[in-house]
């Protein structure tokens, strides 16, 4: 029989742990994927501000920073993080290993969903006179606003199981919990709520996300 | 007159892409030499077909693309080696529109007239009034509040105009406007354009392959080969005597009236008498082909052809079948050829074997 009563304070810590790191790294990762994502696509040959020496640099940089699986990324960080944090356990020190290899991810979303956007309204900005930065601001990024929409939405979930791996090496938080109170005690029923706690979660994200790009693309 | 755009010598290179088997070294040269003047307040046709450098030459003309060699002059300023700060505005002097519209699709129309007024700098309180104006001007006033997709192919391009009209700018391109519009609203626009030319005096660039575009509304033609301009000249002496086999192949498409072989069988097997076509132009009105042949005692009926106008001017070809004495109508003939083109037309073949073409059978078909 599982004890509640015991456990349940246990769970409400590890969902506001689980929130707190989710929403400091889609912070993070969110404003850093996004520079980095619309500098991939700006300094593409042929774009706005072709440079093939920086577009070469950071795509061979997120080329090999993306394939690396996440939860060995933490650990081969550690001694960044120990630098950063001041330390490598705890909620707050999982959230650098988290940003960084989300930010990583959506650079590269970004970047994708700016690529297959229609180059004619960025020709046709320019032919106004408007200056390359503001283009990329004013023009490129609100044109792509729908699929980059539903890119962060993809990418909220993702970080939503980067949070639990975390929780393995010590980040605390859902995953935590559920590997702990229910894996490791062979307490299927506790895995079992904690799951469908994530899964809702996963869907309230989704449906917003859906929701926002639908009311985009309809106007 | 004077040239508010000139081109001295202008080549546009673009390096050769793709796999690096291929066996081209030397760049593409998508614009060739070319050195042209394009005057105040006329509407200029470049005409070619794709892959003729009219899109670059276009671009070249903005600043959109940097000359490889030579001087593009706009409104007497060399702009070919402009800072990119500086030819900002230089561009914002000149509007450009679309084949495929370009607007933006996360602004509303009035949104997307709106901003290169933003752009240029002008006060919220102005830009309302300026838009307005120009969506009364192109006629979509209605559509202020919708978003470009919920618009006709026709209302985009208009809003398109609105648009690169907004800063009031003395040169129009147009890079195959009408190319992606049905006939009706391809005339519908060009009527637009060219009542910006006549109302605001813009002078206005249109690219096209289509040659009736440029009956419509064009004052001279420019047409394009492999990056090198052709032929240039006003467009009614263009019409009416293409030089070059390009340009001959591009008037036929928009001037019809000379028939084909098998129009010709055709014709001849339905009126007995001598069939000839007579080129109709300034030169050689109707009037005149039919005093000539009454003056010769030849009767002659119209029997095929087509006749349009070309700035107010009279173009095409009719045939005639001729009746009355062979001396008398070769007189007459003589005549016609002294001021324009006279072709004797005999048919070639029976139509009932050139509408069934053989098959030809594989010499080898048994291996």
């Amino acid at each position: 029989m599982t004890d509640w009563t015991t456990l349940l304070p246990v769970l409400g810590e590890s969902f506001q742990q689980t929130i707190y790191m989710v929403v400091i790294t889609v912070l993070l990762s969110g404003i850093a994927g996004l520079a980095l994502g619309v500098t991939l696509y700006a300094t593409r040959p042929g774009n706005l501000f072709a440079n093939k020496a920086v577009f070469s640099f950071l795509n061979f940089l997120v080329n090999i920073i993306r394939p690396i699986p996440f939860i060995i990324f933490i650990t081969a960080i550690a001694p960044l993080t120990l630098i950063i944090m001041g330390t490598t356990i705890g909620t707050t020190a999982a959230i650098l290993p988290m940003a960084l290899m989300a930010g990583v991810v959506i650079g590269r979303v970004v970047e994708q969903n700016l690529v297959a956007s229609d180059p004619g309204v960025v020709e046709a900005a320019r032919a106004m006179g408007d200056s390359r930065l503001h283009i990329l601001w004013s023009v490129v990024i609100p044109e792509s606003l729908a699929p980059l929409i539903l890119g962060y939405t993809f990418m909220i979930i993702a970080i939503v199981d980067m949070s639990a791996m975390a929780g393995y090496i010590g980040g605390g938080g859902l995953g935590n919990f559920a590997i702990m109170y229910g894996y490791q005690q062979f307490n299927w029923e506790v895995t079992l709520v904690t799951v469908l706690i994530i899964i809702v979660m996963v869907q309230a994200a989704q449906l917003l996300g859906n929701f926002l790009a639908q009311r985009i693309l309809h106007r | 007159m004077s040239a508010i755009v000139s081109l001295r010598g202008v080549s546009k290179l673009f390096p050769v892409q793709g796999s690096k088997r291929s066996q081209r070294t030397e760049p593409v040269r998508a614009v060739d030499d070319v050195t042209l003047d394009i005057e105040e307040g006329t509407v200029v046709g470049i005409v070619g077909y794709s892959g003729a450098g009219k899109s670059t030459l276009v671009r070249l003309l903005n600043g959109l693309e940097r000359p490889t060699e030579g001087q593009v002059f706009v409104k007497g300023q060399d702009i070919s080696s402009l800072p990119e700060g500086q030819l900002r505005k230089v561009r914002a002097g000149i509007g450009m529109i679309f084949q495929q519209f370009n607007l933006l699709k996360s602004r509303t129309v009035f949104g997307n007239v709106a901003y290169p007024l933003k752009v240029a700098g002008w006060p919220k309180e102005k830009i309302k009034p300026r838009v307005e104006e120009l969506l009364e001007f192109v006629g979509i006033a209605d559509k202020a509040g919708s978003y470009p997709r919920r618009l006709s192919g026709g209302q985009q391009q208009r809003v398109g105009i609105a648009r690169a009209l907004a800063n009031a700018p003395d040169i129009l391109l147009a890079d195959e406007a009408t190319s992606a519009l049905d006939p009706e609203t391809t005339r519908d626009v060009l009527r637009l354009l060219r009542r910006i030319n006549k109302e605001l005096g813009t002078t206005v660039v249109v690219i096209t392959h289509e040659m009736h575009v440029v009956r419509e509304i064009c004052d001279t033609v420019v047409m394009m080969e492999s990056g090198r301009v052709v032929e240039a000249g006003p467009t009614y002496s263009v019409f009416a005597d293409p030089q070059s086999d390009s340009t001959q192949r591009f008037v036929s498409t928009a001037v019809h009236g000379t028939p084909g072989s098998d129009t010709v069988s055709r014709l001849a097997a339905a009126h007995p008498g001598p069939l000839v076509s007579i080129g109709i132009s300034e030169a050689a009105p109707t009037p005149l082909v039919a005093a000539t042949f009454e003056r010769h005692g030849v009767g002659s009926s119209v029997v095929f052809g087509g006749v349009t106008e070309i700035q107010n001017k009279i173009l095409g070809t009719l045939t005639y079948e001729l009746t009355g004495s062979d001396a008398a109508i070769d007189a007459a003939l003589a005549d016609l050829g002294d001021v324009t083109a006279v072709e004797r037309q005999t048919p070639t073949a029976d139509p009932a074997d050139s509408a069934v073409p053989h098959l030809p059978v594989p010499a080898n078909a048994g291996e």
